[in-house]
Protein backbone atom coordinates (compact mmCIF):
# COMPACT_ATOMS: atom_id res chain seq x y z
CA UNK A 1 0.00 0.00 0.00
CA UNK A 2 1.52 3.06 -0.73
CA UNK A 3 1.85 6.00 1.44
CA UNK A 4 -0.60 9.05 1.41
CA UNK A 5 3.38 11.51 1.64
CA UNK A 6 4.62 9.69 -1.28
CA UNK A 7 1.16 10.01 -3.13
CA UNK A 8 1.41 13.86 -2.54
CA UNK A 9 4.99 14.40 -2.99
CA UNK A 10 4.38 12.92 -6.65
CA UNK A 11 0.90 14.81 -7.84
CA UNK A 12 3.28 17.51 -9.81
CA UNK A 13 5.19 14.26 -11.74
CA UNK A 14 1.77 12.97 -12.19
CA UNK A 15 0.33 16.52 -13.85
CA UNK A 16 3.95 16.28 -15.59
CA UNK A 17 3.30 12.56 -16.91
CA UNK A 18 6.97 11.82 -15.64
CA UNK A 19 5.65 9.34 -13.41
CA UNK A 20 6.52 5.54 -14.18
CA UNK A 21 3.26 3.52 -15.50
CA UNK A 22 3.14 1.43 -12.06
CA UNK A 23 4.06 4.31 -10.21
CA UNK A 24 1.10 6.65 -11.93
CA UNK A 25 -1.83 3.79 -11.55
CA UNK A 26 -0.86 2.97 -7.89
CA UNK A 27 -1.17 6.88 -7.67
CA UNK A 28 -4.42 7.44 -9.80
CA UNK A 29 -5.61 4.62 -7.42
CA UNK A 30 -5.18 5.93 -4.31
CA UNK A 31 -6.64 8.95 -4.96
CA UNK A 32 -9.74 7.52 -6.30
CA UNK A 33 -9.47 5.73 -2.61
CA UNK A 34 -7.89 8.16 -0.35
CA UNK A 35 -10.50 11.62 0.48
CA UNK A 36 -7.11 13.67 1.96
CA UNK A 37 -5.25 13.02 -1.11
CA UNK A 38 -8.25 13.73 -3.58
CA UNK A 39 -8.96 16.93 -1.53
CA UNK A 40 -5.15 18.19 -1.54
CA UNK A 41 -5.53 17.46 -5.26
CA UNK A 42 -8.67 19.47 -6.05
CA UNK A 43 -7.46 22.53 -3.78
CA UNK A 44 -4.27 22.05 -5.86
CA UNK A 45 -5.88 21.89 -9.18
CA UNK A 46 -7.94 25.05 -8.66
CA UNK A 47 -4.89 27.23 -7.72
CA UNK A 48 -3.57 26.31 -10.69
CA UNK A 49 -6.32 27.09 -12.90
CA UNK A 50 -7.02 30.27 -11.10
CA UNK A 51 -2.90 31.16 -11.63
CA UNK A 52 -3.66 30.15 -15.52
CA UNK A 53 -6.71 32.29 -16.04
CA UNK A 54 -6.39 35.15 -14.37
CA UNK A 55 -2.85 36.24 -13.16
CA UNK A 56 -1.05 38.01 -15.75
CA UNK A 57 1.96 40.16 -16.23
CA UNK A 58 1.95 42.99 -19.08
CA UNK A 59 3.34 42.32 -22.40
CA UNK A 60 6.84 43.76 -24.06
CA UNK A 61 5.68 47.35 -24.87
CA UNK A 62 5.56 48.12 -28.69
CA UNK A 63 8.44 50.75 -28.87
CA UNK A 64 10.64 48.51 -26.67
CA UNK A 65 9.75 45.52 -28.99
CA UNK A 66 10.66 47.77 -31.74
CA UNK A 67 14.27 48.76 -30.23
CA UNK A 68 14.67 45.08 -29.54
CA UNK A 69 13.96 43.59 -33.53
CA UNK A 70 16.39 46.30 -34.20
CA UNK A 71 18.90 45.35 -31.48
CA UNK A 72 18.89 41.88 -32.60
CA UNK A 73 19.02 42.41 -36.41
CA UNK A 74 21.67 44.80 -36.09
CA UNK A 75 23.71 42.15 -33.76
CA UNK A 76 22.74 39.14 -35.87
CA UNK A 77 24.04 40.57 -38.88
CA UNK A 78 27.16 42.60 -37.74
CA UNK A 79 28.87 42.84 -41.29
CA UNK A 80 26.19 44.91 -42.93
CA UNK A 81 25.37 46.46 -45.94
CA UNK A 82 28.24 48.75 -45.93
CA UNK A 83 31.05 45.91 -46.08
CA UNK A 84 29.07 44.05 -48.66
CA UNK A 85 29.05 47.29 -50.59
CA UNK A 86 33.07 47.43 -50.21
CA UNK A 87 33.33 43.51 -51.52
CA UNK A 88 31.23 44.60 -54.45
CA UNK A 89 33.40 47.62 -54.79
CA UNK A 90 36.19 45.45 -55.21
CA UNK A 91 35.07 42.88 -57.94
CA UNK A 92 32.13 45.86 -59.57
CA UNK A 93 33.52 49.32 -59.43
CA UNK A 94 31.31 50.73 -61.97
CA UNK A 95 28.25 49.01 -60.78
CA UNK A 96 28.84 49.65 -57.38
CA UNK A 97 29.32 53.09 -57.46
CA UNK A 98 25.82 53.42 -59.34
CA UNK A 99 24.04 51.28 -56.79
CA UNK A 100 25.64 53.46 -54.24
CA UNK A 101 24.55 56.31 -55.43
CA UNK A 102 21.04 55.54 -56.17
CA UNK A 103 21.22 54.20 -52.29
CA UNK A 104 21.74 57.32 -51.29
CA UNK A 105 18.95 59.04 -53.46
CA UNK A 106 16.43 56.04 -51.82
CA UNK A 107 17.35 55.90 -48.49
CA UNK A 108 18.32 59.78 -47.76
CA UNK A 109 16.23 62.01 -49.27
CA UNK A 110 13.02 59.67 -47.96
CA UNK A 111 14.58 59.74 -44.47
CA UNK A 112 15.54 63.83 -44.97
CA UNK A 113 11.48 64.15 -45.43
CA UNK A 114 10.89 61.98 -42.63
CA UNK A 115 12.87 63.85 -40.09
CA UNK A 116 11.36 67.41 -41.30
CA UNK A 117 8.23 66.00 -41.23
CA UNK A 118 6.87 67.12 -37.18
CA UNK A 119 3.90 64.61 -37.37
CA UNK A 120 5.76 61.76 -37.52
CA UNK A 121 8.02 62.56 -34.50
CA UNK A 122 5.30 64.01 -32.62
CA UNK A 123 2.76 60.58 -32.45
CA UNK A 124 5.21 58.48 -31.19
CA UNK A 125 5.34 60.65 -27.76
CA UNK A 126 1.85 61.09 -27.74
CA UNK A 127 1.02 57.64 -28.18
CA UNK A 128 4.22 56.59 -25.72
CA UNK A 129 2.38 59.66 -23.20
CA UNK A 130 -0.48 58.23 -22.73
CA UNK A 131 0.48 55.02 -22.19
CA UNK A 132 2.71 55.71 -19.14
CA UNK A 133 -0.54 57.79 -18.08
CA UNK A 134 -2.55 54.45 -17.92
CA UNK A 135 0.17 52.63 -16.48
CA UNK A 136 0.72 54.76 -13.55
CA UNK A 137 -2.86 55.47 -13.02
CA UNK A 138 -2.96 52.01 -12.35
CA UNK A 139 -0.49 51.35 -9.98
CA UNK A 140 -1.92 51.04 -6.97
CA UNK A 141 1.50 51.50 -4.74
CA UNK A 142 2.38 54.68 -4.33
CA UNK A 143 5.68 55.92 -6.86
CA UNK A 144 8.76 55.09 -6.51
CA UNK A 145 10.31 58.63 -5.36
CA UNK A 146 8.39 60.36 -2.49
CA UNK A 147 7.09 63.95 -2.55
CA UNK A 148 9.61 65.00 -0.01
CA UNK A 149 12.48 63.89 -2.75
CA UNK A 150 11.59 65.61 -5.56
CA UNK A 151 12.92 69.14 -4.73
CA UNK A 152 15.46 69.12 -4.92
CA UNK A 153 15.40 65.77 -7.12
CA UNK A 154 18.14 62.92 -5.16
CA UNK A 155 21.18 62.83 -6.60
CA UNK A 156 21.21 59.68 -8.78
CA UNK A 157 18.24 61.32 -10.60
CA UNK A 158 19.57 64.86 -10.81
CA UNK A 159 22.75 63.51 -12.84
CA UNK A 160 19.90 62.45 -15.63
CA UNK A 161 17.40 65.02 -15.34
CA UNK A 162 18.34 68.83 -14.43
CA UNK A 163 15.11 70.64 -13.90
CA UNK A 164 14.99 74.81 -13.96
CA UNK A 165 11.22 74.86 -12.45
CA UNK A 166 9.66 73.27 -9.29
CA UNK A 167 7.15 70.52 -10.27
CA UNK A 168 5.42 70.77 -6.88
CA UNK A 169 2.96 73.66 -5.47
CA UNK A 170 2.74 72.54 -1.13
CA UNK A 171 0.41 74.97 -0.97
CA UNK A 172 -1.84 74.35 -4.07
CA UNK A 173 -4.71 71.73 -2.98
CA UNK A 174 -6.04 71.64 -6.94
CA UNK A 175 -2.54 70.21 -8.44
CA UNK A 176 -1.02 67.94 -5.55
CA UNK A 177 2.29 66.13 -6.46
CA UNK A 178 1.84 62.37 -5.32
CA UNK A 179 5.32 61.26 -6.36
CA UNK A 180 7.10 60.45 -9.26
CA UNK A 181 9.40 57.41 -11.19
CA UNK A 182 12.23 58.03 -13.57
CA UNK A 183 11.71 55.55 -16.38
CA UNK A 184 11.71 55.01 -20.08
CA UNK A 185 9.93 56.78 -22.92
CA UNK A 186 11.03 56.21 -26.59
CA UNK A 187 14.39 55.11 -25.40
CA UNK A 188 15.14 58.21 -23.41
CA UNK A 189 15.41 58.68 -19.74
CA UNK A 190 11.94 60.24 -18.80
CA UNK A 191 10.66 61.64 -14.80
CA UNK A 192 7.11 60.90 -14.67
CA UNK A 193 5.40 62.76 -11.99
CA UNK A 194 1.53 62.33 -11.10
CA UNK A 195 -0.88 64.86 -9.50
CA UNK A 196 -3.72 63.81 -8.33
CA UNK A 197 -6.51 66.51 -9.25
CA UNK A 198 -10.18 65.69 -9.08
CA UNK A 199 -11.24 62.13 -7.63
CA UNK A 200 -10.34 59.63 -10.53
CA UNK A 201 -8.81 62.48 -12.78
CA UNK A 202 -5.04 61.75 -12.14
CA UNK A 203 -3.03 64.12 -14.40
CA UNK A 204 0.84 62.81 -15.61
CA UNK A 205 3.26 65.12 -16.19
CA UNK A 206 6.89 63.27 -18.37
CA UNK A 207 9.81 65.38 -18.58
CA UNK A 208 11.64 64.01 -21.40
CA UNK A 209 15.08 65.05 -23.02
CA UNK A 210 14.07 66.93 -26.37
CA UNK A 211 16.77 65.68 -28.43
CA UNK A 212 15.42 64.70 -31.75
CA UNK A 213 12.04 65.51 -30.79
CA UNK A 214 10.44 69.12 -32.11
CA UNK A 215 6.92 70.26 -31.81
CA UNK A 216 5.04 71.20 -34.99
CA UNK A 217 5.76 75.28 -35.05
CA UNK A 218 2.48 75.76 -36.69
CA UNK A 219 0.32 74.02 -34.43
CA UNK A 220 1.66 75.26 -30.90
CA UNK A 221 -0.73 77.61 -29.85
CA UNK A 222 -1.37 80.50 -26.72
CA UNK A 223 1.50 82.64 -25.18
CA UNK A 224 2.39 79.60 -23.86
CA UNK A 225 3.66 78.09 -27.21
CA UNK A 226 1.42 74.36 -26.16
CA UNK A 227 1.24 71.61 -28.69
CA UNK A 228 -2.81 70.41 -27.40
CA UNK A 229 -3.90 67.19 -28.60
CA UNK A 230 -6.66 64.51 -27.98
CA UNK A 231 -5.75 60.86 -28.56
CA UNK A 232 -7.56 57.84 -27.51
CA UNK A 233 -10.09 60.23 -25.28
CA UNK A 234 -7.15 61.53 -23.59
CA UNK A 235 -6.03 65.15 -23.26
CA UNK A 236 -2.57 66.16 -24.13
CA UNK A 237 -0.38 68.98 -23.57
CA UNK A 238 2.83 69.49 -24.97
CA UNK A 239 5.70 72.08 -25.14
CA UNK A 240 9.28 72.81 -24.90
CA UNK A 241 11.12 74.08 -21.49
CA UNK A 242 14.70 74.62 -22.00
CA UNK A 243 16.49 71.28 -23.13
CA UNK A 244 13.22 69.20 -22.14
CA UNK A 245 9.77 68.54 -23.59
CA UNK A 246 6.77 68.54 -20.77
CA UNK A 247 4.02 66.29 -21.81
CA UNK A 248 0.54 65.84 -20.02
CA UNK A 249 -1.63 63.88 -20.16
CA UNK A 250 -4.83 63.70 -18.45
CA UNK A 251 -8.67 61.78 -18.26
CA UNK A 252 -10.45 65.12 -18.01
CA UNK A 253 -10.46 68.20 -20.52
CA UNK A 254 -8.23 71.13 -21.57
CA UNK A 255 -9.55 73.31 -18.49
CA UNK A 256 -8.27 70.80 -15.99
CA UNK A 257 -4.99 71.27 -17.69
CA UNK A 258 -4.23 75.05 -18.34
CA UNK A 259 -3.80 75.83 -15.09
CA UNK A 260 -0.86 73.37 -14.23
CA UNK A 261 0.91 74.35 -17.42
CA UNK A 262 0.44 78.29 -16.14
CA UNK A 263 2.16 76.86 -12.95
CA UNK A 264 4.92 74.81 -15.04
CA UNK A 265 5.70 77.34 -17.38
CA UNK A 266 6.16 80.38 -14.74
CA UNK A 267 7.20 79.11 -11.46
CA UNK B 1 31.58 18.61 -33.84
CA UNK B 2 31.10 21.35 -31.51
CA UNK B 3 30.25 24.54 -33.69
CA UNK B 4 31.75 27.79 -32.36
CA UNK B 5 29.36 30.10 -34.32
CA UNK B 6 26.52 30.17 -36.44
CA UNK B 7 26.36 31.76 -39.79
CA UNK B 8 24.94 35.32 -40.53
CA UNK B 9 21.48 33.65 -41.38
CA UNK B 10 21.12 31.04 -38.98
CA UNK B 11 21.86 34.28 -36.70
CA UNK B 12 19.37 35.86 -37.86
CA UNK B 13 16.53 33.27 -38.01
CA UNK B 14 17.57 33.43 -34.33
CA UNK B 15 17.25 36.33 -33.10
CA UNK B 16 13.51 36.21 -35.02
CA UNK B 17 12.46 33.28 -33.26
CA UNK B 18 14.08 35.05 -29.95
CA UNK B 19 11.57 37.99 -30.62
CA UNK B 20 8.82 35.37 -30.38
CA UNK B 21 8.94 34.98 -26.27
CA UNK B 22 10.05 38.70 -25.87
CA UNK B 23 6.31 38.97 -24.26
CA UNK B 24 6.72 35.83 -22.02
CA UNK B 25 10.48 36.88 -21.08
CA UNK B 26 9.15 40.98 -20.46
CA UNK B 27 6.41 39.38 -17.74
CA UNK B 28 8.88 36.86 -16.15
CA UNK B 29 11.31 40.31 -15.62
CA UNK B 30 7.86 41.69 -14.63
CA UNK B 31 7.19 39.74 -11.93
CA UNK B 32 11.06 39.74 -10.55
CA UNK B 33 11.17 43.27 -10.65
CA UNK B 34 8.06 45.96 -10.95
CA UNK B 35 10.94 48.78 -11.92
CA UNK B 36 10.32 48.98 -15.88
CA UNK B 37 13.86 50.56 -16.61
CA UNK B 38 15.56 47.25 -14.88
CA UNK B 39 12.71 44.93 -16.24
CA UNK B 40 14.31 46.47 -20.45
CA UNK B 41 17.58 46.03 -19.10
CA UNK B 42 17.21 42.48 -18.23
CA UNK B 43 15.41 41.06 -21.67
CA UNK B 44 17.64 43.48 -23.47
CA UNK B 45 20.72 41.47 -21.69
CA UNK B 46 19.00 38.50 -21.95
CA UNK B 47 18.71 38.31 -25.39
CA UNK B 48 22.08 39.80 -26.13
CA UNK B 49 23.39 36.85 -24.38
CA UNK B 50 21.41 34.11 -25.77
CA UNK B 51 22.12 35.55 -29.50
CA UNK B 52 26.06 35.12 -28.66
CA UNK B 53 25.45 31.72 -27.37
CA UNK B 54 23.09 30.73 -30.12
CA UNK B 55 25.44 28.21 -31.12
CA UNK B 56 25.09 27.10 -27.23
CA UNK B 57 21.39 25.83 -27.64
CA UNK B 58 20.55 22.70 -28.55
CA UNK B 59 17.93 22.61 -31.43
CA UNK B 60 15.07 20.44 -30.68
CA UNK B 61 15.00 21.26 -27.38
CA UNK B 62 12.81 23.98 -26.08
CA UNK B 63 14.00 27.98 -26.52
CA UNK B 64 11.56 29.58 -24.26
CA UNK B 65 13.01 27.29 -21.37
CA UNK B 66 16.75 28.15 -22.37
CA UNK B 67 15.58 31.84 -22.62
CA UNK B 68 14.05 32.10 -19.09
CA UNK B 69 17.13 30.17 -17.67
CA UNK B 70 19.34 32.86 -19.14
CA UNK B 71 16.74 35.54 -17.66
CA UNK B 72 16.87 33.81 -14.42
CA UNK B 73 20.93 33.46 -14.32
CA UNK B 74 21.15 37.34 -15.02
CA UNK B 75 18.74 38.02 -12.77
CA UNK B 76 20.35 36.40 -9.95
CA UNK B 77 23.88 38.16 -10.84
CA UNK B 78 22.83 41.49 -10.98
CA UNK B 79 20.69 40.86 -7.47
CA UNK B 80 23.99 39.86 -6.03
CA UNK B 81 22.28 36.75 -4.92
CA UNK B 82 23.44 33.38 -4.42
CA UNK B 83 21.27 30.27 -5.49
CA UNK B 84 20.52 29.93 -1.95
CA UNK B 85 17.76 27.75 0.36
CA UNK B 86 15.15 29.78 2.18
CA UNK B 87 15.06 29.69 5.92
CA UNK B 88 12.22 27.86 7.16
CA UNK B 89 11.16 30.50 9.70
CA UNK B 90 10.80 34.00 7.24
CA UNK B 91 7.60 32.59 6.02
CA UNK B 92 6.14 31.87 9.80
CA UNK B 93 3.27 34.49 9.08
CA UNK B 94 1.29 32.89 6.63
CA UNK B 95 -1.98 31.65 7.95
CA UNK B 96 -2.88 27.75 7.67
CA UNK B 97 -6.15 26.76 6.44
CA UNK B 98 -8.17 24.91 8.47
CA UNK B 99 -8.45 21.46 7.12
CA UNK B 100 -12.47 21.05 7.35
CA UNK B 101 -13.00 24.05 5.76
CA UNK B 102 -12.05 22.38 2.64
CA UNK B 103 -15.00 22.76 0.14
CA UNK B 104 -15.12 26.75 1.37
CA UNK B 105 -11.65 26.79 0.42
CA UNK B 106 -12.05 25.65 -3.18
CA UNK B 107 -14.45 27.95 -3.57
CA UNK B 108 -12.71 30.97 -2.20
CA UNK B 109 -9.78 30.15 -4.48
CA UNK B 110 -12.36 29.38 -7.52
CA UNK B 111 -13.73 33.31 -6.64
CA UNK B 112 -10.36 35.11 -5.77
CA UNK B 113 -9.60 38.04 -7.49
CA UNK B 114 -7.05 38.82 -10.22
CA UNK B 115 -5.78 41.57 -7.63
CA UNK B 116 -5.54 39.37 -4.60
CA UNK B 117 -4.05 36.64 -6.86
CA UNK B 118 -1.76 38.88 -8.03
CA UNK B 119 -1.09 40.26 -4.33
CA UNK B 120 -0.47 36.88 -3.01
CA UNK B 121 2.12 36.34 -5.97
CA UNK B 122 4.10 39.13 -5.03
CA UNK B 123 4.43 38.38 -1.52
CA UNK B 124 5.78 34.95 -1.97
CA UNK B 125 9.68 34.94 -1.43
CA UNK B 126 11.19 34.86 -4.86
CA UNK B 127 12.43 31.29 -4.82
CA UNK B 128 8.53 30.10 -4.26
CA UNK B 129 6.94 32.39 -6.93
CA UNK B 130 9.43 31.32 -9.26
CA UNK B 131 8.57 27.90 -8.81
CA UNK B 132 5.25 28.31 -8.87
CA UNK B 133 5.14 31.25 -11.95
CA UNK B 134 7.01 28.55 -14.22
CA UNK B 135 5.40 25.79 -13.36
CA UNK B 136 2.05 26.45 -12.74
CA UNK B 137 2.05 29.87 -15.41
CA UNK B 138 3.89 29.06 -18.01
CA UNK B 139 3.48 25.44 -17.98
CA UNK B 140 7.18 24.34 -18.15
CA UNK B 141 7.57 20.80 -17.03
CA UNK B 142 9.47 19.96 -13.05
CA UNK B 143 13.07 19.33 -15.67
CA UNK B 144 12.58 22.54 -17.04
CA UNK B 145 11.59 24.71 -14.21
CA UNK B 146 14.41 22.91 -12.20
CA UNK B 147 16.79 23.83 -15.16
CA UNK B 148 16.08 27.56 -15.20
CA UNK B 149 16.20 28.04 -11.52
CA UNK B 150 19.37 25.69 -11.35
CA UNK B 151 17.87 23.75 -8.68
CA UNK B 152 17.67 20.07 -8.12
CA UNK B 153 14.04 18.58 -9.29
CA UNK B 154 13.17 17.59 -5.36
CA UNK B 155 13.58 21.23 -4.51
CA UNK B 156 11.22 21.93 -7.51
CA UNK B 157 8.61 20.21 -5.82
CA UNK B 158 9.06 21.45 -1.91
CA UNK B 159 9.27 24.65 -3.31
CA UNK B 160 6.11 24.60 -5.04
CA UNK B 161 4.45 22.50 -2.23
CA UNK B 162 5.27 25.15 -0.08
CA UNK B 163 4.49 28.22 -2.62
CA UNK B 164 0.95 26.99 -3.14
CA UNK B 165 0.48 26.70 0.78
CA UNK B 166 1.53 30.07 1.59
CA UNK B 167 -0.71 31.13 -1.22
CA UNK B 168 -3.64 29.33 -0.37
CA UNK B 169 -3.27 30.90 3.11
CA UNK B 170 -2.92 34.35 1.41
CA UNK B 171 -6.13 33.91 -0.10
CA UNK B 172 -7.71 32.24 2.66
CA UNK B 173 -6.80 35.24 4.75
CA UNK B 174 -7.75 37.66 2.24
CA UNK B 175 -11.60 35.80 1.73
CA UNK B 176 -11.70 36.46 5.69
CA UNK B 177 -11.06 40.16 5.28
CA UNK B 178 -13.40 40.81 2.87
CA UNK B 179 -16.05 39.05 4.94
CA UNK B 180 -15.56 41.43 7.99
CA UNK B 181 -16.03 43.91 4.95
CA UNK B 182 -19.82 43.48 4.38
CA UNK B 183 -20.04 43.05 7.97
ZN1 LIG C 1 -3.89 9.58 0.82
Amino acid sequence: MIRCETVLHSLDALRDGTLGKPEEEEVRDHLTACGACAREWEVTEALRAAIRNRVSAPAAPAAFREAMAHLLARQASPVGWFARLQEAFRRQPVAAMAFAAAMVLLVLVPLNVWMLSPREIVLPLVEESINEHIRLSLLEAAPEIPVAELQPLPVRHRRRLEFFNPLSFPDDREYHLVGGQVSYLLHRKVLAVIYSHRPKRPITLLVIPNAGIRLPEQLLSGRGKVYWATHQGFQMAEWHEGPFIYSLVSDSDEGDLSPLIEKLQHQ
Amino acid sequence: MDRVSLSEEEKDRFAKALLQHLDALYGFAWWLTHRREEIEDLVQETCLRALRSAHQFEPGTNLKAWLFSILKHEWFRRAGLAQREVLADSFSDNPEVPGQEWAVEVDVIRTALQKDLDEALRALPEEYRSAVLLFDLYGFSLKETAEILAIPDGTVKSRLARGRQMLRGRLWAYSKVSDNDQM
